[in-house]
């Protein structure tokens, strides 16, 4: 018996010393250098002070970040809106179907996000691909000028977020019971009285955790808006990346990071709060 | 039957080619406890769920309170169901559940309390309104699943298979609290099962289903002790059917008499379960017969020879092949 509960805490070991390393420590690491103060050359010196988080709240910073909340809040909205119906309409398909759709979300995993990125540069550039076909079509006269605009970031955070949305939505699509769908109707539901008070209800946990896969990495992703947005949408993720590699203030960076990661922690508990026990009740 | 609340007529319908019901047709009288019975693949569940909207039949009419609702969406029946699973909503409890078709009518919050608690009440589950589903035995669950249907005050209640989750124990308890709670609120009870005994117990009719067709309609003892065909016969009075060379004839096991009458045969079984015992005997031209008697254990072995009988007017001629 004893020697069995042993074997449990050995077993357990790797885990907690994974965590510890490689969780754990980076993040006392970047914690405690916010609040230390640049070097001159390179690095930080070992003097403590709170000037790289009052530089944080400084109203430069703070539009970045709301900027940057902006953005993530109307792409996880779009990914909402379209990722949804797209899931659903994807877990009521025949298995065949469905094997097909999911083949068909996951072969533009097989390249970089990157690349991808640079697809969509070919799309949206003056006189690229939609210019010609909106022109060719009679749409539009002249190019839209698409790249590097606010719509382009957009798209392409949309693009990137997508399919999370519609496999988190898939998933709970698919453990539907649909017995439950036909017991509201019998009970005198119309199609749609059904859809609100039974499926959606029952797919939202699959809906909240879509929220999350799409909004919280949305908060961070800078390379989208830097390759579709041009320097023109500076999002906070970027900021971080230029003060650690090009202004070399990582005390700085650090702090920035800090905030990002309690916004993102906030919105977390939020989450919780909201698909915990039986809180959605009042949907209905 | 003076007064029909449903008809069905002419009901056909076919899944992927293959026909499932041929040309069903039958009244169900107001106040009446009519149970489908069959076993799997029957007709019987499709039957139901034609009634309750939830499939179209290919052709045919069903008629409700003299109106045709072929067409009607289910939640414009007056009609509810107790679905085989329960079908309780997870999301919501106890009295969510039973208040879900009365929020929909649209009742005010203290009329639906009030008639939740009712129901509750009439399926013998006060105090339950809070809890989850998750939190309810299947005996809890099914009482649940009565409730949400009854307290909509539906002209026909359809129960597919309420009780086959249930244990034997259970299964009688509940079939007793079902026949009372039809009498109480007299409303109209279309039962599927595919437990004989559950059916002669409770019905007021029985509709013996087989391969998508009605082989027979007939109270109980009709159905019991004349059946018409030889289905009837084996499926709901487990008979013997005996075959004189011209005609098919159904003889219950408990009018055969062992060791007196005009057929010669020998022993291949002798069992003895829940107070019956059956001994089955080959007479010479291969035809196997069964008698049964209450009581103990008769004392025959297999191989004996034997002489078995059974008066002519319990025998009862029927349709079909052995």
């Amino acid at each position: 018996m004893k020697n069995k509960k042993i074997k449990e805490y050995l077993l357990r070991i790797p885990i907690y010393a994974f965590t510890l390393l490689f969780v754990v420590l980076p993040l006392v690491y970047m914690v405690v250098i916010s609040f230390l103060t640049k070097a001159s050359t390179w690095g930080f010196d070992l003097t403590p002070t709170l000037d790289n988080y009052k530089k944080v709240f400084e109203p430069f910073y703070l539009n970045i970040f709301l900027q940057s909340l902006k953005l993530a809040l109307a792409s996880t909205l779009l990914v909402i809106l379209i990722g949804y119906p797209f899931g659903y309409f994807m877990g009521r398909l025949d298995m065949k179907w469905k094997r097909r759709m999911m083949m068909l979300l996951m072969i533009p995993f097989w390249t970089s996000g990157l690349i991808r990125l640079n697809g969509w540069i070919i799309i949206f550039r003056s006189n690229g691909v939609l210019d010609k076909v909106l022109m060719f079509l009679g749409i539009t006269k002249s190019p839209l000028k698409l790249l590097y605009t606010y719509p382009a970031v957009l798209v392409g955070m949309v693009y990137f977020l997508l399919p999370f949305m519609i496999l988190s939505v898939y998933s709970s699509v698919e453990k539907m019971d649909w017995s439950l769908i036909e017991a509201s109707r019998d009970l005198g539901a119309s199609k749609m009285e059904a859809f609100l008070t039974v499926t959606l209800r029952l797919t939202m946990p699959g809906l909240l955790s879509g929220v999350v896969l799409t909004f919280v990495p949305s908060m961070g992703l800078f390379y989208i808006s830097d390759i579709l947005g041009g320097n023109k949408i500076v999002l906070i993720g970027s900021v971080i990346v230029e003060q650690l590699t090009k202004l070399r203030n990582i005390p700085f960076a650090a702090a920035l990071s800090v905030i990002l990661m309690l916004l993102t922690t906030l919105f977390l508990r939020i989450y919780k709060r909201i698909s915990g026990t039986g809180e959605l009740e009042g949907l209905f | 039957m003076t007064d029909t609340i449903l008809s069905l007529e002419n009901i056909e319908k076919s899944f992927d080619g293959e026909k499932v019901l041929k040309n069903i047709s039958l009244d169900i009288g107001r106040g009446e406890f009519v149970t489908l019975l069959g076993s799997s693949g029957c007709g019987k569940t499709t039957t139901i769920r034609i009634v309750a909207g939830l499939l179209t039949p290919d052709s045919g009419k069903v008629v409700l309170n003299g109106k045709d609702i072929t067409m009607l969406a289910p939640e414009k029946r007056d009609v509810n169901t107790v679905f085989q699973n329960y079908a309780l909503f997870p999301h919501m409890n106890v009295e969510k559940n039973i208040g879900y078709g009365l929020k929909l009518k649209k009742l005010p919050a203290n009329e639906i309390k009030a008639e939740v608690e009712k129901a509750l009440s009439l399926v013998q589950l006060e105090g339950f309104e809070k809890r989850n589903p998750s939190q309810l035995s299947g005996g809890q669950k099914q009482r649940v699943a009565i409730a949400r249907a009854i307290v909509n005050k539906p002209s026909v209640l359809l129960l597919d298979e309420p009780l086959g989750a249930l244990d034997l124990m259970l299964r009688r308890q509940m079939q007793t609290e079902l026949k009372k709670l039809q009498k109480a609120l007299g409303i109209t009870f279309i039962y599927i099962t595919h437990d004989q005994e559950e059916a002669l117990n409770m019905s007021s009719r029985i509709v013996v289903m087989r391969n998508g067709n009605i082989e027979q309609i007939g109270t109980p003892s009709e159905v019991y002790d004349t059946p018409k065909t030889a289905f009837v016969a084996e499926f709901v009075g487990g008979a013997n059917l005996y075959n004189d060379g011209k005609r098919l004839f159904a003889i219950r096991s408990e009018h055969v008499r062992l060791g007196v009458g005009d057929y010669d045969g020998v022993v291949v079984e002798n069992s003895f379960t829940a107070g019956l015992s059956k001994v089955k005997v080959r007479l010479k031209d291969g035809q196997e017969i069964t008698s049964s008697h209450m009581g103990m254990n008769i004392n025959l072995k297999i191989g004996d020879e034997i002489s078995i009988g059974w008066n002519k007017n319990d025998m009862v001629e029927v349709e079909g092949e052995k």
